[in-house]
């Protein structure tokens, strides 16, 4: 039986509260199986790639979600220095009963440990993008002539940020396009084409070649484990989505970011006309500037 | 592509485990510039006769040089890249979000004992690899050269990080040797591949 997607859809956006409430952001994958209709609220991302790993997208906070992200941090650290002042006073209870201790009973008795005093520049607390993580599964896929997958998410702007597949056990594998990498926007209530996703040297170690593209070699070569192909005319767009508004993806550069899977380092391969390096600065080739580290 | 072959590519790309973050931890600004006038930092030595089995173990022990290059520039690429693949809090988010330290992503969700369990599978030697290939990486992007160095060397100011983490005291004392190294000039042995 057939189910139209959107209706799993809009059933888990009721589900999912504003997005600063740090809960999985949402996305919904499709099956080749599945009809498609556009929910007017949701955004669509149509990526292609002749290769079945998973996709690590990131949304970009959004001025009111980094606002309310300070309120809730703040809170964090008022009640963290709550608790810090009475782990203080037990501190200095036992401190000054140590210090009473004779020697023998001091060399038996580890010395208590002074807490540290969470401050505005040393507090920890997760991170804004820690809800904002969608993965595009590799092996999942929508149509297979195409290579193309599908996926339901919320509309903002989108970071690639790396190709990482995530154990059940909380491990993960792969790797960050900490170092360098585009990022795009994505409007509600249409398809936006990615285009291809590439895995040059993946690639060309299942092909037996020497790692090459648009004059780029490995290693200082500039050539890297994932590069882009925007979208153009002359790829192929399932036939289900053919009627459907859609748009190709317009890519700007991004900074680098934080490692927040504590996988491999990589960047993405320098992309003409979009994105650049000089040395390890990333480089915004539209604007001809550098590109601040998100 | 085969089940079997993207298992191949995943372990290809070597592993990685987040490291749990500890809740409330407290830390340092990751790259908050620190001051460190380098005549107090110890030259590490660096000259030394190849002997037998040293180039094959030029994947674990090498060091990082750039000409042009002062030390505080080479001190704060190198916390960078040992920031970076430690998975902690490196970038300040354009400055708009204070927050210096939010751990790994696991750590972020409460994923400690599915760490514990990643690293009961993974085991120390793969982060250990995982390290040494992402300084490799990171270096290499900034347009530092690779140079071997017998273990012996390399131990005196390097330091390998599996599953356990070394002080912060040590590691920045580390860090500023490695520095030291990177802009004392050309070695006389052969630049290696990145």
């Amino acid at each position: 039986m057939r189910i139209p997607m959107i209706i799993t859809a809009a059933a888990v956006a009721l589900a999912v509260p504003a997005a600063a409430t740090a809960k999985p952001a949402f996305s919904q994958q499709f099956k080749s199986t599945t009809a498609v209709s556009i929910d007017p609220t949701k955004a669509y991302l149509l990526m292609r790639s002749p290769v079945s790993l998973d996709v690590k997208l990131l949304r970009v906070a959004r001025p009111d979600e980094v606002a309310a992200y300070q309120v809730e941090r703040a809170a964090a650290l008022v009640t963290a220095r709550a608790k810090y002042f009475k782990k203080l006073a037990s501190y200095n209870q036992e401190a000054k009963a140590w210090n009473n201790y004779d020697a023998a009973d001091r060399a038996r008795m580890p010395k208590p440990e002074r807490p540290i005093e969470p401050t505005e520049d040393n507090f920890g607390f997760k991170a804004i993008e820690s809800d904002k993580f969608v993965t595009v599964w590799g092996g999942r896929v929508f149509d297979k002539a195409a290579e193309a997958r599908l996926i339901a998410v919320d509309p903002g702007t989108y970071r690639i940020y790396g190709q990482i597949f995530e154990g059940t056990n909380g491990s993960s594998i792969g790797f960050c396009l900490c170092m360098g990498s585009v990022q795009f926007d994505v409007a509600p209530g249409r398809i936006t084409d990615m285009g291809s996703i590439r895995y040059p040297l993946n690639e060309a170690l299942k092909n037996k070649v020497e790692p090459s593209w648009n004059g780029l070699t490995k290693g200082n070569g500039g050539l890297t484990a994932m590069r882009i192909e925007p979208p153009a005319a002359a790829d192929p767009v399932p036939a289900s989505l053919a009627a459907l508004p859609r748009e190709a993806a317009v890519y700007r550069a991004a900074g680098k970011i934080d490692n927040f899977f504590g996988v491999i380092i990589q960047r993405l391969t320098a992309l003409p006309g979009v994105l650049s390096y000089r040395r390890d600065e990333v480089i915004d080739e539209r604007a001809g500037k550098a590109v601040a580290s998100d | 592509m085969t089940i079997r072959n993207r298992a191949a590519v995943l372990a290809a790309l070597a592993m990685a485990m987040p490291a749990a973050a500890e809740a409330q931890k407290v830390a340092d600004r990751s790259l908050a510039p620190i001051a460190v006038d380098p005549a107090t930092v110890p030259l590490p030595a660096l000259v030394f006769t190849e002997a037998a089995g040293d180039k094959e173990g030029y994947d674990k022990y090498f060091y990082f040089v750039r000409a042009d290059t002062d030390f505080a520039t080479a001190y704060q690429d190198i916390r960078e890249c040992d920031s970076l693949t430690r998975g902690i809090r490196t970038y300040m988010n354009g400055g708009t979000v204070p927050y210096p330290y939010a751990g790994t992503m696991a750590g972020a969700i409460g994923g400690a004992i599915g760490s514990a369990l990643a690293d009961a599978i993974f085991g120390s030697a793969q982060r250990r690899a995982m390290r040494r290939t992402n300084l490799r990486t990171c270096m290499g992007y900034k347009g530092y050269s690779r140079y071997g160095l017998s273990k012996d060397l390399w131990t005196k100011f390097n330091f390998e990080e599996g599953l356990g983490s070394v002080a912060d005291d040590e590691r920045q004392k580390f860090l500023q040797m490695q520095a030291k190294a990177a802009v004392a000039g050309k070695p006389q042995g052969e630049e290696l591949e990145f």
